[in-house]
């Protein structure tokens, strides 16, 4: 089983080293709790399609307006190999395809964040990708016409941005 | 026990309780979710009772009678709830209406919080929640509403004593998707800024590396307007950090999308965004691009063009033709 966490893609391409401390710290940035947070949210995926769709669901109802959404998908047992919790956990509000999909890893520590950046930067199959903004908008809309509820979750911009009478290419 | 009658005199007059802000998120959660669907005016209950409860209304404060949008029920109270939506309410024949919304509900809330509290401080947060419940529904209570339509533009605040304590607790509501409710009072506190808060916050991002902290700090920069962009260049100017220039730098971007579009005058902040669109770091190169949306459409096609014959990386190629392209369309 493979999980997403969404990142800043730089700090995990595949020319990344999980030799090299200040690589791997950098890369652990994305890996650290934000305020309040108790869990990290990561989205168990299966496949390039569905890596995509949760990709552009989060961008979409997660964040106010169109930025570059970047991400690494790499396999869950390398949470549970550092004795790491990971469980699903539902999120109030959350779309619903994202939160059939949300699990949290619990139990990080300053350690163990490095210790699991290290081990992310050391697959080597791991996936690191980029929803480009301009794409969201277009990618959006046939999300919404799919899923004509998504509309309801939308956040910030994302409403006007994908109105029906919005241009196609106003994503960017 | 007495409850406001009403909040505002009632919280100036009162002495200050420390409630921190978990507290106060929690019991504003369980209030907002209690109440939710409620429109103003609305009864809780049918009993009423002939007392008086407040003192609230417009009449009341600013000597002017009240009109067709007041919205206190104010003789029928007994077990009824009383909404009253806060932009309504004047404070002086010429005063401007007071902001509505979370941001003015929380204090409300707190206050009330403020005075369990100070009576008996051992209670617990679910006994708190527990106890403006109950009291909600069985005595004279107000209630401010928060606004449900979206706040298109951003509104100055009054002149106040900036507080940087109370920048930090705001930006800690930043880039908490999963709790949104959270961050909808941070957002609202920062929409409402002075030049202080916004300084504060483009250098609060010095030392930020959270992804959605940054991108909801970047939202709230473009959203203020014109208010922003002073700070961000200066800010620009001084060598910022990788992940602070890109946020910026974004900015500025959605700002140049904006109905406002405001447009950068002077050498200095061209100068600056010229200089990024050479940055080492392709992100930063292609934001900077979208950034000079508010030069003049002339000079940002001069730096444009410029980068398009060297830039070696094809997606901030990709978008610096874009860019070059809205001009030539008219759309710069």
């Amino acid at each position: 089983m493979w999980v997403l966490r969404v990142v800043r893609k730089a700090r995990w391409d595949t020319d990344r080293d999980a030799l090299d401390p200040i690589q791997v710290s950098e890369a652990a940035e994305d890996l650290r709790l934000g305020p309040g947070e108790v869990g990290l949210s990561v989205f168990r995926v299966h496949g390039g399609e569905e890596i995509q769709e949760v990709a552009v669901r989060y961008a979409l109802t997660c964040r106010r307006k169109p930025e570059h959404l970047d991400y690494v998908v790499f396999p869950e047992d390398l949470v549970q190999e550092l004795g790491l919790a990971i469980e699903p956990r539902s999120v109030a509000g959350l779309d619903p395809y994202l939160n059939a999909r949300h699990q949290e890893i619990s139990g990080l520590t300053e350690e163990i964040r490095l210790r699991l950046a290290a081990s992310i930067l050391g697959v080597e199959d791991r996936q690191v990708g980029r929803i480009r903004d301009k794409a969201l908008g277009d990618l959006g809309l046939e999300l919404c016409q799919r899923d004509p509820e998504l509309r309801a979750n939308l956040k910030g911009d994302w409403p006007s941005r994908l109105s029906p009478s919005a241009s196609r290419t106003s994503g960017g | 026990m007495s409850l406001l009658t009403d909040p505002l005199e009632e919280l100036i007059s009162s002495r200050a309780v420390y409630i921190p802000d978990r507290l106060q998120l929690a019991i504003g959660s369980a209030l907002s979710e209690e109440f939710a669907g409620w429109e103003p005016g609305d009864l809780l209950g049918e009993e009423v009772t002939t007392s008086p409860p407040s003192r609230i209304n417009r009449a009341d404060r600013s000597g002017e009678p009240a009109g067709d949008s007041e919205r206190v029920k104010r003789e029928e109270t007994g077990r009824s709830i009383v909404f009253f939506h806060l932009a309504d309410l004047h404070l002086g024949p010429s005063s401007s209406p007071i902001e509505g919304g979370t941001s003015m509900a929380t204090p409300i809330v707190t206050g009330l919080a403020a005075r369990l509290l100070s009576e008996r401080p051992g209670l617990t947060i679910e006994e708190i929640r527990e106890s403006l419940l109950k009291a909600a529904k069985s005595g004279v209570y107000v209630i401010v509403a928060a606004g449900n339509g979206p706040r298109e533009r951003p509104r100055e605040r009054p002149p106040h004593e900036f507080r940087p304590d109370e920048a930090e607790r705001n930006f800690r509501g930043l880039g908490l998707w999963k709790s949104p409710q959270f961050g909808d009072w941070a957002r609202e506190y920062w929409l409402a800024s002075g030049a202080q808060e916004v300084q504060w916050l483009v250098r609060r991002l010095r030392s930020e590396r959270h992804v959605e902290v940054l991108h909801d700090a970047a939202a709230i920069l473009a959203d203020l307007g014109r208010l922003s962009i002073g700070p961000i260049l200066e800010e620009l100017g001084n060598a910022p950090a990788p992940d602070q220039t890109s946020a910026l730098l974004r900015a500025l971007g959605w700002l140049g999308e904006s109905h406002e579009r405001p447009v950068i005058e002077g050498a200095q902040g061209e100068l600056i965004l010229a200089d990024l669109l050479h940055d080492e770091n392709p992100d930063v190169r292609e934001a900077a691009a979208r950034a000079m949306r508010l030069l003049r459409p002339g000079r940002a096609a001069h730096w444009l063009t410029r980068r398009r014959l060297v830039e070696p990386d094809a997606a901030v190629l990709d978008s610096i033709e874009e860019e070059l392209g809205r001009y030539s369309s008219g759309q710069g």
